[in-house]
């Protein structure tokens, strides 16, 4: 199957799945913040002032402010840095961020190609299993390092969305096409935990 | 050439500033760039080149903060404590929001992996 029409089915498949997203909404549930398309520093930059003026409007703990603001950041550079990008460098991605009674639900989806999956799904299912203090241990060790790798970023970005969730935090991978799937993440800040 | 650094704040970078007369550096603001290299390269520079004689005030104050500007900041914190082991006297603040509590982990990591005593100052809104 030629590229572009690969593109064109992982397209269908991420645009249906946002609608889907949105026109099956629960009555308690809003959204906060949605994008869709290519994810750039400026768009996360919007992202976080809309995000930081909804949670000032809500009136929301500020722990889990800063927390829904840290992993949004982590989650769209992620998408940013990792997403495969189409031929014209453009990327089918979107980013939802929902309230609900229990709290925020963040959900994002970005294409992958196939022969990342193997590798991506090791690494976070490695994450999933740990404890999150030994996440925590980790996370400093990664810090001594001082490790930055060739494109100027330390790789930590997952770790750090896992740890900061207390693992209330889910993914999937859909294979699209022989080349391409679509990797979702379905993350949760939860009010019992932000007295 | 004069040792100094000054950088204004944007929405994803904090503002560096550096008091020659009170031989203070403070960083204040976000840091989740897309290039952290473009902030604490030249911090790390500019710490290499101080006079050791002189006591050196350092005041951290994030509000967000990404992973990699994390990894960053640690290096910089190391890098202080090895001029610390060469002579130089170091204070350091590590200001944080009452609320955000791994702001102030963040700030006990880099005490751990540096050695340095660190002043935690909680901040009111």
């Amino acid at each position: 199957m030629e590229k572009t029409v690969q593109y064109e089915h992982c397209q269908e498949f991420v645009l249906n799945e946002y609608n889907n997203i949105k026109d099956n909404l629960g009555e308690d549930e809003k959204i906060v913040c949605q994008h869709i398309g290519t994810f750039k520093q400026d768009i996360l930059i919007s992202i976080i002032s809309l995000l930081d003026h909804a949670l000032v409007e809500n009136c929301e703990p500020k722990g889990l402010s800063k927390r829904l603001s840290y992993i949004t950041i982590e989650s769209i550079q992620n998408i940013i840095q990792h997403s495969d990008n189409f031929p014209d460098d453009a990327q089918l991605a979107y980013l939802l961020i929902i309230k609900n009674n229990d709290g925020y639900q963040l959900k994002s989806s970005n294409t992958i190609l196939n022969n990342q999956v193997d590798k991506f799904s090791s690494k976070m299912d490695a994450l999933l299993k740990e404890k999150i203090s030994h996440l925590k241990a980790l996370f400093e060790k990664k810090m001594k390092s001082g490790k930055i790798n060739k494109n100027g970023r330390a790789g930590i970005g997952l770790l750090t969305m896992v740890s900061k969730t207390g693992k209330e935090f889910n993914y999937d991978i859909i294979e699209i096409t022989n080349d391409m799937s679509v990797l979702n993440f379905d993350l949760n800040l939860k009010y019992k935990n932000y007295p | 050439m004069k040792n100094s650094i000054e950088r204004t704040a944007t929405d994803d970078k904090p503002e560096i500033r550096f008091n020659e007369s009170s031989n203070t550096l403070t960083i204040v603001g976000n840091s989740y760039p897309e290039n952290c290299s473009v902030i604490y390269e030249p911090i790390k520079k500019f710490i290499e080149n101080l006079d050791l004689q002189k006591k050196l005030t350092v005041s951290f104050y994030f509000n967000l903060l990404n992973s990699t500007s994390s990894v960053y900041v640690a290096q910089v914190v190391i890098l202080i404590a090895e001029k610390s082991q060469d002579g130089l006297a170091t204070e350091i603040d590590w200001k944080y929001d009452e609320h955000d509590e791994e702001m102030l982990d963040l700030g006990q990591k880099l005490a751990s992996i540096s050695k340095l005593d660190i002043n935690f100052i909680s901040v009111k809104d």
